[in-house]
Order: C-alpha cells, then structure tokens, then sequence
C-alpha cells in the first residue's frame, strides 16, 4: 500500500499536491517523492523518511511546476532506500511514475528490458513500468499508445500516474487499487483517496478497474483499458469532512480495516511463488517447524498448525513468543523456527528469533513492514502486503497471515497454484460477509449481547482457533470477558460456569457439525443463548450468523463477522475501538 | 420411469465451496441444489432415481438419510471421467427402459422434468438465453436436432442444451463408441451427437425455472438472491 497525488493545471502543482500528499501518509511512510514539470524539464526529490521529513528544505516556489507526481512509500519490493523511492524515471529521464501495487511480471521484464539494453536503478517492480513505456516510444509509439501498451503488458495491481517532459498531459490508471479524481476549476487531482484534494474540490470522479484517465488541457477524459471505449460518467459530489474522510467515512479505522479485507487478503497472495516454495523447501526438509508469535499472530500461527496438519499432513508448533525461553530448550539446527508479526517490530517475537539463530536454527519472518527488525533479522522473509494497519487491534493484517500460512502450507503439499486459486475464489465470500445486510444483522446479535459480563465460544479444530481470535476480539476493544474453548473440553470443567442467560457462540463447519451441535446442545441444557456461526441454521440456535462453509478456508471466512460483532460491541458500550484502554498498537517492550 | 442425476464432479471453480462438499449439496436460498432436484422428480411422478455420486459421496448419503428420501439408489462412477461416464455407470440402474439424465448443477422445474417423462425416443431440453457462446449450442431443422456445438465463438443461434435429456438405452452404445477428448473425458454430448446423426432426436423448449451453476461468483449470488424464495413457491 502506498500513497499517491498528481496535480494537473494553471496552478503550482508543486505546493498544492505537497499537502495533500501529507494526507495520504496513512498508506505508508518509509520513503516519498516528487516529479515536478515545468518550463526548465523534470525536477526529481525522492529520499527516505516520512513526507515531513523528505520535504522539510524543499522549496515548493523554486520547483513550482503545473503538473506533479508524488508518493509515500510502504515497501513491498526492495527495501527502505533513496533509489527504491518513488518517482522512478525512464532511461532517458523523461518519463516519470508513481506506482501504488504489484507488478507480478516484473522480474521477467526487467530481464527482457536488460536484455534490450536498458538500465535498472533500483530494486522494485515499478521502475520496470517508466522503462517499459521509454522502450515502447523508442520502437515508435507516442507516450499514450505507449503507456496503454505498457498496462498491456504487465501484470498484477496497480494505481499509476505517470508524465512525460515533452507532453503536457498527466496519465493515470488503475486495477485493484484505489484511484480517484478530483475536478476542480480548470485543475485535476488524482490521488489514492479523496481527502489529499477535498481541500480544493468536493467533485470527484471515481474509476473503475481496468480504466485509464488521459488528463490535458482540454478536460478529462476516461477510457476502458479492455475495450477501448470512452466512459462517460457523471461525477459524484462528496461531503464528508477532512476528518471524516481520512477513515475513508468510516467512524472508525477498525470498520475500515475489517472491511478493507476483500482487498487485502487478494494482496497478501501477490507472492512470488519460488520464494514461497523455496520457504516450502525449508520446511519440508526441517526436523521441527516452529511458529513464533504474540496475541492475535499468534492465534494465525495456530490457525497454521491446523492447516499443515490438513493440506500438508505435517506437524508444526506454536509458541507464544513471551514463553519462547522457557521452551527452547529443543531448538537446534534442524529446526526451523517461523516468526508471524504485523509490525515486524514485536519483542517478545524478536528474542525468540535470535535466540533461535544462536542455536543454529533457521528463520523466517512473515511481517506486514518492510524492513522491519524481524524482517532484517531472520534469514528469509515473506510481506503480508496489508498495508498499514491502524487500529490498534489487528484484523486485516490478522486474515492476510491466515492467508499468507495456507498458501505457504499449499506450498509444502506441491500445490502452490491450487492453494492460490482456492483462496482468489474465497473472496467472493468475504464480499457477502462484509456487506451492509451483514453487518446490519450482526448489529442486532450485538444488540443482544451487549449487557453481559461474559461471552464463550466454542468450535472444532479450525473453529476453536477462530474461537480464540473471536474472544480475544471481542475482550480487546469492548471489554466483555470472553473465552474460548475446543467443543468438546467444557465438559471437563467450565460448563460449570453457564446458567441461564449465558452467551455461547458456537463455531460450525461442515466436518465438525455433529459434535459440535452437541456440544451446543448441552449448554442449552444449561439455559445458554446459543448464537450458531456456520454454514446451516439449527433448531439449537437462538440466533444464526451465517458463513458459507469453506473447509480449511472458514479460518478466514467465520472470523469476519466477530470482528464486526466486537467492533459493534465496543461501539454500544460507548469504546473507542480504535483505542482500546491499556493497549498499544506495537508492543516492543519484554 | 426412471431418472439420473449426475452428480460425481468435484465442482473445481466452486471452491472454496466445494471443499467439505459435493457441488450438489451447495445452498442456494435455503436447500441444497439435490434438494430441490429430487423434490422436482417426485413431483413430476417418478420414484425411481439413481444419483451417480463419486467425490464426497459419504456427505451425499448423510443428506439423504437426514432427508428421508426414499426409492434412491446411489451409483458409483469411479474414477471421474466425464458426463457420458457417468451415464455409462448408470446402465445396470436403468436396464433396457427409457430414462431421464439431469445435471447435478443445475435447477430445472418439475413442468419440464414431467415434460421430459412424457415424450417419446430420444429428446433433449433446449431453451434461449442472451450468452449462447459460453454453452452447448444446439443447431436444429425444424424440432430436429442436428449437432449441438460447444461453445462457439460466434453462435449461430441463441439456442442451447439445458442438458434435461430422455434416453433410450441404445445411449449405452453410442458412450461405447465415443473417444475420450483432451484430459481423458467422455463427453455425452458427443454420444448424443452421434446419436442425431443416425435418428431423429427431438429438441423441445423448456419451460421456465432453468438454472445452472459453475463458479462460486454464481453459487453466491443466487443463493443470497434466492434465500427464502425458492422454498416460497
């Protein structure tokens, strides 16, 4: 995820898109840049830092120019340096772009461009996109036949605004990432999102996937990148507050984030695919494979040892990273120990991690942050491509490690493509569990729950571990005690505690159904208000949530409307879910 | 007489739905697909049914026993190797007499089965829709099928296989005599093609209450559509 704004128009672009640019920071903040046109040619800023940092000397009057391109980095492909920042430019220095997504060919046209004698500068997929427009004008295409064949030619996500020095026009288009333009007088904005220009206009535009906008001096004009036909559409008028719009009209960035999810987990699969397998390599080839993590990573890892078990027949182990000393005792050489953090700045995950590697072990750090400690410190690395997660309990970047572990688990069993595949498809049930008429109905079980001091879930194999990610949500931002337990293990004790009125959320699958509806059935015995979560209402239900069954994929599926029922909780018990009391977002203290 | 619905297949493009399940036990509004397949056939008056079942068939069983569906016989296919397989698997069940074949991932209306019982010799079920090209394109003279073309590019007609089919048991030699296409499959539609070239099959235009499912983008979208209405009727 990163940031974008073009400007283009009678002002100076150089100043205006500054500030909004500050906007976008959310999006990602480990590098920024600038690409300004003017009289003189293409004036280039790019370092490393946050836009406050990188822009603090930068003389927006000495560099104004009317059309200009900036971006705030999140790293995905090539660390955090002052040549992977974006601008990146063409050979020849006359084109140049910002790019929010993945290139997923990338590493084949860098080849086919080297081949051809082109040079490369840094370490990302998007620079492959500037160089890749120079060579289709060097083989004698204008810059916009040339850009359009360019998107032709890759693949993967993007959101791109690029400019050419001897062609006053701005380019932009997109697929599965956001892009939107703002229409003021006689000037045209194109950013990530709405508010880096809600400052000067409350037009706006929206594209669509697979379309381009052409912007000059005679307005904007919008294409479908698939049939080559002209779109016509009215802009939309917004009236959000600044305020508002930063969580993207959200009340808060917990709803944004759990909704956020249908993208998120789409991206947490832009993988290259002999990294994840020769990750897979490392594991099958390992005595022991063990997962490190904290909190609601940790409960992924869990999710992961299940999943292995299933799709890879092989046994792993989670440790909890605080209890990780009091363990190790078995580590050595053969073992491969797996570290699952968001932040990637974690404590109690990072010690684990060198203490592993001074006993010989191998590691491998699955992070949301580029380049973040436990990312540098393990000897190999996978990115959840989350983006940045802002709400202090973690949900998207909860769902794209679930995501990232299957396919790794894929992997393992030699069906990498099958395991992609199953989880593209599952995103059609993530739209339906993040819907308005879901999340409507969840309110109402929210309703329900809201007085009571405490809440159990229950569930079978994969269902339990949603049970335990489930409870520690709902203990996090509403603060309902919650607690969660395999179905057939409250026999041996807790059952004790339910009387009548006593909330029980019950997880089902498909596999586990009988079991675990008896296992409800004895709770209702006890007067427990059975809330069913799975694929069939039962007569045992008091209320039903429904999720599609999905085999192993329910791990992703069934946690969504917890999330969504947590949030709604907090909100009627008058929580800031966004800060939750006592918690902090990146917990690198022992 | 007696039906078959072919219900083997793993329904690939519906994963993730299809992973505990069999295509056919896929909920759409509030019943699974064989649910209302069965509850046709009853309707239009048979009781003899055979399902040929292969992935996942042990979830098949426990929903018919939840069920309580009675003169259903279960046929294995084996190894899945295609629609004309799987009628194939199913010559002991029917013996010498007429019969019916539906698809397992698709709804037809109990008119249209009864429609099936009623006609004589070999017939199949055709009706328009706007998209022919991503079906079996059926070619007719008159009522008279000709060849039915799957797929094509340019449709020459709007016409296609709803795959609602009646058979005679002279099917079975034609399945003998058809080649496996790429990747091994038998195709039915290349039985029956062979079948139009030597005598008269009869196309006749279903009814209405025509659905067919493949990807799980379809499964969804009809099931929240149709929740609470298919069972209304």
């Amino acid at each position: 995820m990163c940031g974008i704004i073009g400007y283009f128009g009678d002002r100076n672009g150089s100043e205006i898109a500054l500030e909004g640019i500050k906007k976008l920071e959310y999006r990602g903040y480990d590098s920024a840049g600038v690409a300004i046109k003017n009289d003189s040619g293409l004036v280039i800023h790019k370092d490393i830092g946050g836009v406050e940092k990188v822009f603090s000397g930068f003389d927006t009057q000495k560099f104004a120019g009317n059309i200009a391109l900036y971006h705030t980095r999140w790293a995905t492909h090539g660390g955090v340096t002052k040549e992977n920042a974006h601008p990146h430019l063409s050979n020849d220095k006359k084109i140049a772009v910002v790019h929010n997504g993945i290139v997923e060919n990338y590493q084949e046209l860098r080849s086919f461009l080297q081949s051809k004698g082109y040079k490369f500068s840094s370490q990302t997929d998007t620079e492959t996109i500037p160089i890749l427009i120079q060579y289709f004008m060097d083989q004698g295409l204008d810059f916009l036949k040339a850009f359009k064949q360019t998107l032709k030619t890759i693949d993967g996500t993007y959101a791109i605004l690029a400019l050419h020095e001897d062609y006053h026009m701005l380019l932009a288009a997109r697929k599965d990432s956001p892009l939107v333009i703002g229409i003021g007088d006689k000037e045209y904005f194109i950013a990530s999102d709405i508010p880096a220009f809600l400052d000067h206009t409350k037009k706006v535009l929206f594209f669509r996937d697979n379309e381009m906008a052409i912007v000059d001096k005679g307005g904007v004009k919008l294409e479908n990148l698939l049939t080559a036909e002209v779109v016509d559409r009215e802009p939309d008028i917004i009236d959000w507050s600044p305020e508002q719009a930063k969580k993207g009209n959200f009340d808060h960035f917990t709803i944004k984030e759990i909704l956020e999810q249908v993208d998120t987990v789409k991206r947490s699969l832009l993988q290259n695919k002999q990294k994840v397998e020769n990750i897979a390599k490392l594991i099958r080839k390992a005595e022991n494979v063990v997962f490190v993590a904290c909190g609601t990573a940790s409960y992924a890892c869990r999710h992961a040892n299940y999943i292995f078990a299933k799709v890879a027949k092989m046994n792993t182990t989670t440790i909890t990273g605080s209890e990780f000393m009091n363990y190790a005792d078995f580590i050595n050489e053969k073992t491969l120990v797996i570290a699952v953090s968001q932040s990637g700045e974690t404590m109690d995950t990072l010690l684990p991690i060198k203490m592993a590697k001074e006993r010989g072990a191998e590691t491998v750090a699955i992070v949301n942050v580029m380049g973040s400690t436990i990312m540098r410190e393990a000897d190999h690395s996978l990115l959840t491509n989350a983006g940045p997660e802002i709400s202090v309990v973690s949900t998207k970047a909860f769902t794209a490690q679930v995501s990232l572990l299957t396919l790794l688990a894929y992997a393992v069993a030699g069906k990498y493509d099958d395991g992609k595949e199953k989880l593209q498809n599952l995103i059609y049930i993530l739209y339906h569990l993040t819907s308005g008429a879901a999340r409507e109905y969840t309110k109402k079980v929210a309703e329900l729950l809201k007085n009571k001091e405490h809440i159990y879930l229950i569930g079978r194999g994969l269902q339990y571990t949603t049970a335990m990610e489930a409870a520690l949500k709902i203990k996090e931002i509403s603060y309902i005690h919650a607690e969660a337990y395999p179905g057939g293990e409250l026999k041996h004790g807790t059952i004790a505690l339910i009387e009548k009125g006593t909330p029980c959320i019950v997880f089902v699958s498909e596999d586990t159904e009988k079991e675990i509806i008896s296992n409800a059935t004895e709770l209702k015995a006890r007067g427990a208000i059975i809330i069913g979560v799975g694929p069939k209402n039962n007569e045992v239900f008091d209320h039903w949530i429904r999720v599609w069954d999905a085999g192993i994929f329910n791990s992703i599926s069934q946690i969504i409307p917890m999330q969504v029922l947590a949030y709604q909780l907090a909100i009627l018990r008058g929580c800031n879910p966004d800060r939750p009391r006592n918690l902090a977002k990146s917990v690198t203290v022992k | 007489m007696k039906a078959v619905i072919l219900a083997a297949g793993m329904g690939r493009r519906a994963a993730p739905l299809t992973e505990s399940i069999p295509k056919v036990l896929i909920n759409i509004g509030q019943k699974p697909l064989l649910w209302y397949l069965v509850t046709a056939l009853k309707k239009a008056g048979t009781d003899e049914i055979g399902i040929v079942v292969g992935y996942k068939k042990e979830k098949i069983m426990e929903f018919l026993k939840k069920e309580n569906f009675s003169g259903i016989t279960l046929i294995e296919q084996g190894e899945l190797r295609g629609t004309a397989h799987a009628v194939a698997a199913a010559e002991k069940f029917v013996g010498r007499e007429s019969f019916v074949v539906l698809m397992g991932d698709s709804l037809y209306s109990t008119v249209d089965i009864g429609r099936a019982f009623a006609e004589t010799g070999t017939a199949i079920g055709v009706t328009e829709v706007s998209n022919p090209q991503e079906y079996g394109v059926v070619i007719t003279e008159g009522d008279k099928l000709k060849a039915i073309i799957e797929k094509p590019a340019n449709p020459p007609t709007n016409l296609i296989n709803t795959a609602l089919y009646r058979f005679e048991s002279n099917i079975f030699e034609e399945i003998e005599s058809i080649v496996p296409i790429d990747g091994g499959e038998l195709s039915l539609v290349e039985a029956v093609n062979r079948l139009a070239a030597k005598q008269y099959v009869k196309t006749f235009k279903i009814s209405s209450g025509w659905m067919d499912f493949d990807s799980i983008e379809e499964f969804l979208d009809a099931d929240v559509k149709l929740a609470g209405k298919l069972m209304g009727e």
